[in-house]
């Protein structure tokens, strides 16, 4: 039962609202066919055909969430792109997927810490999907009959009367909804909608039908078909808000105008722990689906090792998004080694500077940090001031990263005991024994 | 060779269309059974005096019986009416993944979820404004 593959028609989005014309507004895509293909000259993108190309696959393992958690570098000369290639494949994700582009100097500001700045780029982009769901009436109303009592002391009744091209029928009226039906104004002619769960009335609109019963109508007046199918109808609506709207909609009861004016300040992390269970709790119950997104980070090389280190952590969160990082510098010290020496208090000679680079290349940023620390005392120990190769090379030989341990621990792990290798082979031993 | 299968992959997607075209027009019945109902239902509670007996149709048959037991009546019918519906709105949502599966679009996401109605209106409302 093969499907024929059928040719994906490029969207028309309609554009009812003015974009800004700037550098990279003329992008609109990464420019690919159907079989991750870039052609020379499209959807605004020229050129630089392989780097378009690996966007695409990347493109396609963040769409199927398989890539969430990972970071991708794009590097090279300014001017080559790189930017744009971002925003190519943010268009080409949509609207439903979150996307977060910020430039390195922005996470410096007297206003949050670096970290918090960090922590809300990280959040938003990172989608919640939720859906929400209404049975509504909607219809065209033929007619409204309200009856006040005789006496004039009890509650009203009344009768609407609601139609569709399909079918018609009365529905009886309690005093709350004529008031509703009163306040809203609605009329023969008039097409309704009512939701059932909370009694609340909107007007879409005259029924153009019923356009020549006046031979003048206000301004707003609007003019809608008659509604067709069943009067009740079941309406769901899926949403996608990111985790960052949900902390701040939650952190203080005006949330919602900071998310405007951009002032949202630190959010403190029990507001964050509590939304992180909220949405677990939701996950759990199918009432909501996390959709990772993508965060681009260009020109990171503003970013220091501090940073480096938050993010390194934050990607191996349960709800991370995909990382790009885009750099037009090459391989350079990371900005903050320096700090960080002297934050140590430590004085480090230039060679051992670079042997302690290249060591973070090999190993992790991480192992890089600690060992300063280490050859600090090793050095201090023999009485000098600066920290020398050799003092870097006794605190590598006494430290192990992560991939000499478990080397180590693969080498000499039949000494230890429970050791299931051995005790098969002894199990041999004893058979043929 | 392309014929055919054009012609199949034509069949596969007409028949699933007619399917999606079925049981919207089923639920527009079932809508209609449903509001008649309640209009019977609610005519016998307004006009009649309990204790009397009044006129029912049941299908072609009219059944002269107690308003209390015509009430019941009508009640579970439509609490059947509203589990057939719901059934019912199910079903087109499988036809029209499957529709859509088979004419290559991408899936619909999040109509799968549970409804959360009461937070999401109010995260709504708040990022609206």
């Amino acid at each position: 039962m093969a499907a024929i593959p059928s040719v994906k028609v490029a969207e028309v989005r309609e554009f009812s609202r003015i974009e800004r014309i700037g550098t990279h507004s003329h992008i609109r895509g990464l420019g690919l066919d159907d079989a991750l293909e870039p052609r020379e000259v499209s959807q605004g993108m020229v050129g630089q055909l392989t780097a378009r190309r690996a966007s695409g696959v990347v493109l396609e393992m963040i769409r199927e969430g398989k890539i969430a958690g990972r970071a991708v570098l794009i590097a090279g000369q300014p001017g080559t792109g790189k930017t744009a290639i971002a925003m190519g494949m943010a268009q080409a994700l949509g609207d439903n997927t979150p996307f977060t582009s910020m430039a390195g100097s922005e996470i410096y500001s007297l206003e949050m810490s670096k970290t918090e700045a960090l922590t809300q780029a990280f959040r938003k982009s990172i989608g919640v999907r939720i859906k929400e769901e209404t049975e509504i009436i909607e219809g065209e109303v033929v007619e409204v009959q309200i009856d006040r009592p005789a006496t004039g002391t009890g509650a009203k009744v009344g009768k609407l009367t609601l139609k569709t091209t399909d079918m018609e029928t009365v529905y009886d009226l309690g005093n709350k909804m004529i008031e509703s039906l009163i306040k809203e104004k609605a009329q023969a002619g008039d097409v309704i909608t009512i939701d059932k769960a909370t009694g609340k009335i909107s007007k879409l609109g005259r029924s153009f039908t019923r356009a020549r019963d006046y031979d003048a109508t206000g301004p707003q007046t609007r003019f809608v078909q008659c509604p067709e199918g069943e009067l009740q109808k079941r309406k769901e609506v899926t949403h996608t808000v990111t985790l960052h709207e949900i902390d701040v909609i939650n952190s203080r009861t005006q949330g919602f105008l900071a998310l405007f004016s951009g002032d949202t300040g630190e959010i403190k992390s029990e507001v964050r722990d509590q939304i992180n269970s909220k949405v677990a709790e939701w996950r759990e119950e199918g009432k909501a689906e996390i959709v990772p997104g993508v965060l681009f980070i260009d020109e990171v090389h503003m970013l220091d090792m501090e940073c480096f280190s938050f993010l390194n952590r934050a990607l191996e969160d349960d709800m991370a998004p995909v990382l790009i990082m885009a750099t037009n510098r090459g391989i350079t010290k990371i900005r903050g080694t320096k700090y960080r020496c002297e934050e140590e208090d430590a004085e480090m000679q230039e060679d051992a500077l670079l042997v302690l680079t290249r060591l973070s290349m090999e190993t992790s940023l991480r192992y890089a940090i600690q060992l300063i620390t280490v050859a600090n005392l090793i050095a201090r120990k023999r009485k000098a001031m600066e920290i020398a190769v050799e003092d870097i090379k006794k605190a590598y030989s006494l430290f192990l990263d992560e991939t000499r341990s478990t080397q180590y621990l693969k080498d000499i792990q039949d000494e230890f005991m429970f050791n299931e290798e051995d005790e098969q082979q002894s199990e041999v031993a004893m058979e043929t024994a | 060779m392309d014929i055919e299968k054009t012609q199949q992959f034509l069949i596969q997607t007409e028949t699933a269309a007619q399917e999606i075209l079925i049981i919207k027009d089923e639920l527009v019945a079932l809508d209609f059974r449903r509001q008649k109902t309640r209009e019977a239902f609610r005519a016998l509670k307004n006009d009649m005096i309990p204790g009397e007996k009044a006129w029912m149709s049941v299908g072609n048959m009219f059944v002269k019986t107690r308003t209390l037991k015509a009430q019941n009546l009508l009640e579970r019918e439509m609490k059947e009416l509203d589990k057939d519906i719901s059934d019912l709105h199910n079903k087109l949502k499988e036809q029209v993944k499957m529709l859509r599966d088979l004419e290559g679009k991408p899936e619909l996401k999040g109509f799968d979820l549970q409804p959360i109605t009461k937070e999401a209106d109010i995260i709504m409302k708040a990022l609206s404004k």
